[in-house]
């Protein structure tokens, strides 16, 4: 390795030498002190060997000794290299032109990205504009944005007093800015409430905050059931006790029971592709697309496939530009007959999906059943999942709805007459 | 006369394998001597070497002091490198022929 590097780094030549003295020849070159290596023999009469740039003058005096004749076929090393780039002008002053090109398109801004999260902020458009006024535009110095960078902060931060954060980054010629807006806290309700069931349900837990609890832990509620009534027993001045109205509030952690039942047909209509695809390669600059390839043709029914890639993604992460393949297969759409394991697991996933939907993200699932037979063309399959989670509801108050004029004064002992026509007492009439 | 010229002739030589031998010098720098280093039967270093007698793919003469041939015979012979004091050989080695009647 090292050898090779030395011999790179002096440049050397491959010399063909022909005559009948060869070895002579070879000897008398040694002597004069001459490296040679690499010598071969491809035929007889003729000998190759590579010999230092610098010593082949110094063998002329060998190959007219030896009667033989000695032709350079390669130069190679960092000098001849060095030589021939050195002698193409032209390549020169078009790498140079290429450097300085680069380096000018370079040093200007060229696309100027917004990305808005949360919050009311105003729209694209109106940033933008704003960010022309400011001096933030396409065809502004690189150097200039990153000089005026607090500056342009405070601009913005000024211009914008919805936003809780801006920031204003610069990644290659791509100025990107991003606000995210300022998001009020959720305004509390105010007014009587009462606390009702979201779900069907068992409770197993019932933390009441406010109001007078109407269920207990055990209960096995229905959806609407009260919960929590919306009243509060004080004792009044007079003697007695007085009921308030007040805003229920409380935690009602329930189990919950979610049945899924579906039929998965066992013979189902399925695409066959068959050999006939057309594939288009584009390009695509932000929104448009420029297809530059396009191999094969197809006709009837086609399935269509799309797969991209960002081109120079280091320079390149907003994606402004990528390589868009799009795969059209010709298909035939055929009846097939599914085993029931993949039935199953159609049946599966289509229930996990429903449930994703179903089950409120702090619900914990605490057990989960699932039954499935086979009877025709059909698979019958069941699934139940158990979960524990809060299904207290704020619902407007029920004396409100039934009393405009709500009497204040009511004792507890005339709560407890109250009908069972009274929705705020269904719910425990279990 | 002639006996006298033929002893003076052979006396530095005889002292020199006496040098030698009491005072365990080298004896291939001393008595001229080829030195052979050899890996395998694809590689080969002469040193002390006194030039090529013949270079072909099949068969190398070198030439070694006192008159005396070094031949290697083999398939696809090349020589690696040749300097004025040493050579590499290369390929591969069927067959080693060494001088005669050295000490």
């Amino acid at each position: 390795m090292y050898r090779w590097l030395l011999d790179f780094y002096h440049g050397y030549l491959v010399v063909m030498a022909q005559g009948k003295r060869l070895e002579a020849f070879l000897n008398s070159a040694v002597g004069k002190g001459i490296y040679l290596w690499g010598i071969r023999r491809p035929a007889p009469g003729r000998l190759l060997f590579r010999v230092r740039g610098k010593d082949f003058f110094l063998l002329r005096s060998a190959f007219r000794r030896c009667g033989c004749r000695g032709k350079i076929l390669y130069r190679s090393g960092l000098p001849f290299i060095l030589r021939r780039l050195l002698r193409n002008k032209g390549r020169w002053l078009g790498l140079v032109f290429f450097i300085t090109t680069i380096q000018v398109i370079a040093s200007f801004v060229w696309v100027v990205g917004v990305a808005v999260e949360d919050g009311e902020l105003p729209g694209h458009l109106q940033i933008r504009e704003e960010l022309r006024e400011i001096g933030v535009r396409p065809g502004v110095l690189r150097g200039r944005i990153k000089k005026e960078h607090e500056r342009i902060l405070e601009e913005l931060t000024v211009a914008f007093p919805e936003a809780a954060w801006i920031n204003v980054e610069l990644r290659g010629v791509v100025v990107l800015v991003t606000m995210v807006g300022k998001t009020p806290p959720p305004a509390k309700e105010e007014g009587p409430a009462d606390i009702v069931a979201a779900k069907e349900g068992l409770i197993s837990e019932l933390i009441v905050l406010e109001g007078t609890p109407l269920a207990k832990a055990g209960d096995m509620v229905s959806r609407g059931d009260l919960l929590i009534l919306g009243e509060k027993v004080l004792p009044s001045r007079e003697g007695g006790f007085i009921t308030q109205p007040v805003r229920a509030e409380g935690i009602v952690r329930a189990r919950v029971w979610y049945e899924k039942r579906s039929e998965e047909p066992l013979e189902i209509w399925r695409p066959v592709r068959s050999n006939r695809q057309a594939v288009v390669f584009s390009l695509r600059c932000r929104e448009r697309l420029f297809p530059f390839f396009r191999r094969g043709k197809v006709s009837g029914k086609v399935l269509w496939e799309r797969q991209t890639k960002s081109i120079c993604r280091g320079r390149n992460q907003v994606s402004l530009v990528e390589l868009v393949k799009d795969i059209y297969s010709e298909v035939s759409w055929m009846k097939v007959r599914i085993s029931p394991e993949e039935a199953l697991a159609r049946a599966r996933r289509e229930a996990a999906r429903e449930l994703s939907f179903l089950l409120p993200e702090a619900a914990t699932i605490k057990s989960r059943r699932e039954e499935w037979e086979t009877g025709g063309d059909f698979l019958v399959y069941l699934l139940v999942v158990e979960t524990l989670e809060d299904i207290a509801q704020p619902a407007a108050s029920t004396r409100e709805k039934q009393e405009d004029g709500y009497d204040q004064s009511h004792s507890q002992g005339q709560d407890q007459e109250k009908t069972p026509e009274d929705g705020a007492w269904q719910a425990v009439c279990i | 006369m002639a006996n006298m010229v033929k002893n003076s002739h052979r006396r530095p030589k005889h002292y020199k394998t006496l040098l030698v031998n009491f005072f365990g010098l080298p004896r291939e720098v001393l008595l001229d001597l080829p030195r052979l280093v050899m890996l395998g039967n694809s590689r080969m270093v002469v040193e002390n070497h006194r030039g090529l007698l013949e270079y072909t793919e099949e068969t190398v003469r070198i030439k070694t002091a006192h008159n005396g041939e070094i031949r290697v015979t083999g398939k696809g012979l090349n020589l690696l490198y040749m300097v004025k004091e040493e050579l590499g050989l290369a390929g591969r080695f069927l067959r080693i022929d060494l001088p005669e009647g050295e000490e």
